[in-house]
């Protein structure tokens, strides 16, 4: 990988971070994660586990929103 | 729009780095800032272990969602008080900045604090600047370098386990997760933010140091904008220093036309991002004052005015009168100081129990075969306290009114009781389609335990 491409992941990736970080508070300060595990059949999971996953979720989430923003910010071939 | 891509002057931004040795400094802000270490460190490192009312001093119980705080129990709907305490959090960084720049980052922020053990440490395992200069030029192979390599990274190592591990502990109880850990019986999600935790501060306070400050960190792109001519910022006397040079003693640098400046480039030897501070403000310049001890260290032997490098204001500098106290820092100050002790107040008085009551949404009313008009509701009670209370239950608002459930119920701490409740009446009684009627609980132990909540009864009466 070239440094432009690394620069442009670490770019997508760092802030995603936080912002999954805030979501994850926000989110999970309203909803109870034991809840949410059972609602979707998955009573198994421990809430650590529900915690880290929903975490992840939303470190995916806004990392795809920040690869698109750098996808049409990019210019288009002619 | 040009979209001319602008390649040349985007890769000298981001030339690759080559690595730096910050020299040991001492001094009375080296001096402030290992105390601010230690402070810090100890807190999070010892917090965990001590134990207030049965629980951990700090601890954010995630699993049971609630936040242990000294000896405040925090709960999910208690989220507007952290939304307050980031308000506050920004407030003070707004002060301190307009006050004296980036004072976060030279003494406070856990970047700066995790690379000064790392750096410590490093010290320790390699000696000074130039001893760890002349090792890195040695070749790979050479033994000594090896062993001390391996040594340092062992130390590092085990250090930022130490740190995830206590990262951890304010999550899970930390001395279950001691015993889980010396058992190897570490469940997987703990082990991964142990993990996890613990290369963040292996890889940001080892190897990329600085770099965090320059390209990862938010804060130093928009703190200059906080900055007005009269901050206290580190600023190096030109006026004074130049023209620099070297010097003999004992002569007048009068005489050679020079400055109090012997351009000794101690100020850049020490700086952690390897700037010059005789250049200018620069945004790399967090702010950590260790060019004014170094500098202050050199006057000093020379016999010269310490300050040559000092915090002052642009103004200052300009000759200017530069005010410390202006409109911004007093309104940043009353803003802080009536939102935080608004929080503390709120925070000491509020109730420790919830009632929330849910009609029945299945049937407005029912009628029994003696004509008796009923409501049903669900009562929830909710004791956020760190203690078992009892509490008397009332119904008011309608003369008459029976429920179903006992006068005086038990809630132990941080349980939520729900109870089916019935509330019947003589439709004599009722003058109103819609009457509002109040449930209330009150702890028989504290009567400040208390709250009450409003609902509705209805009944078959034409309006």
């Amino acid at each position: 990988m070239d440094n432009k491409k690394k620069r442009l992941v670490i770019g997508i990736l760092w802030p995603s971070f936080w912002m999954a970080c805030i979501t994850s508070g926000v989110v999970f300060s309203a909803i109870d994660p034991t809840e949410l595990a059972k609602q979707n059949g998955f009573e198994s999971l421990s809430d650590l586990a529900v915690y880290s996953i929903g975490f992840f979720f939303f470190w995916g989430i806004c990392a795809w929103t920040g690869f698109f923003s750098i996808i049409f910010s990019q210019r288009t071939s002619k | 729009m040009s979209h001319e891509p602008n390649d040349s002057i985007e890769s000298s931004l981001f030339v690759k780095r080559k690595k730096l040795y910050p020299r040991e400094v001492h001094g009375l802000f080296a001096t402030l800032r290992i105390a601010g270490v230690v402070l810090l460190l100890g807190m999070f490192y010892f917090l965990p272990w001590i134990n207030l009312n049965e629980h951990q001093i700090i601890l954010f119980d995630l699993p049971a969602r609630k936040f242990y705080i000294f000896h405040w129990v925090f709960w999910p709907q208690d989220f507007i008080y952290l939304a307050l305490l980031l308000i506050c959090a920004a407030l003070a960084l707004f002060l301190f900045t307009a006050l004296a720049g980036r004072l976060w980052c030279g003494y406070a922020c856990p970047q700066t604090v995790w690379t000064e053990v790392f750096l410590w440490i490093e010290r320790k395992v390699e000696g000074t600047r130039s001893q760890q200069m002349k090792l890195d030029a040695l070749p790979n192979s050479n033994k000594r370098k090896i062993s001390l390599k391996i040594t340092k990274h062992s130390i590092w190592l085990t250090f930022s386990l130490f740190t995830g591990f206590t990262f951890v502990g304010f999550f899970t109880p930390i001395r279950e997760l001691y015993f889980s850990v010396i058992q190897f019986q570490l469940g997987p999600w703990e082990s991964f933010w142990l993990l996890f935790y613990s290369t963040a501060t292996y890889g940001n306070a080892g190897w990329l140091r600085e770099q965090v400050c320059m390209y990862m960190c938010p804060y130093a792109r928009f703190q200059s904008a906080m900055l007005d001519a009269n901050t206290l910022l580190i600023s190096y006397d030109a006026e004074r220093g130049e023209s620099r040079g070297r010097r003999k003693r004992g002569t007048d640098p009068k005489e050679d036309n020079l400055g109090d400046c012997i351009d000794c480039s101690l100020c850049v030897q020490v700086c952690p991002t390897d700037i010059d501070i005789r250049d200018g403000l620069q945004y790399e310049c967090i702010g950590c004052a260790a060019c004014i001890d170094a500098c202050d260290g050199v006057m000093e032997k020379m016999g010269y005015e310490k300050g040559l490098v000092k915090y002052t204001t642009e103004n200052a500098l300009e000759g200017k009168e530069s005010k410390i106290i202006r409109p911004r820092i007093i309104l940043y100050s009353i803003l802080l100081i009536s939102i935080l002790s608004g929080v503390l107040y709120s925070i000491e008085t509020r109730s420790f129990v919830e009632l929330d009551v849910i009609r029945d949404r299945n049937s407005l009313y029912r009628e029994d075969f003696e004509g008796m008009i009923s409501n049903t509701y669900t009562i929830k009670v909710l004791n956020m306290d760190t203690i078992d209370h009892q509490f008397e239950f009332k119904t008011t608002g309608l003369e008459g009114l029976t429920v179903s459930i006992k006068e005086l119920i038990d809630v132990k701490a941080g349980q939520v009781l729900e109870i089916p409740l019935q509330a019947i009446i003589d439709p004599i009684n009722l003058t109103e389609p819609t009457t509002e009627i109040y449930f209330s609980v009150s702890a028989t132990d504290n009567d400040k335990v208390s709250t009450i909540t409003e609902s509705r009864f209805l009944g078959p009466i034409e309006p």
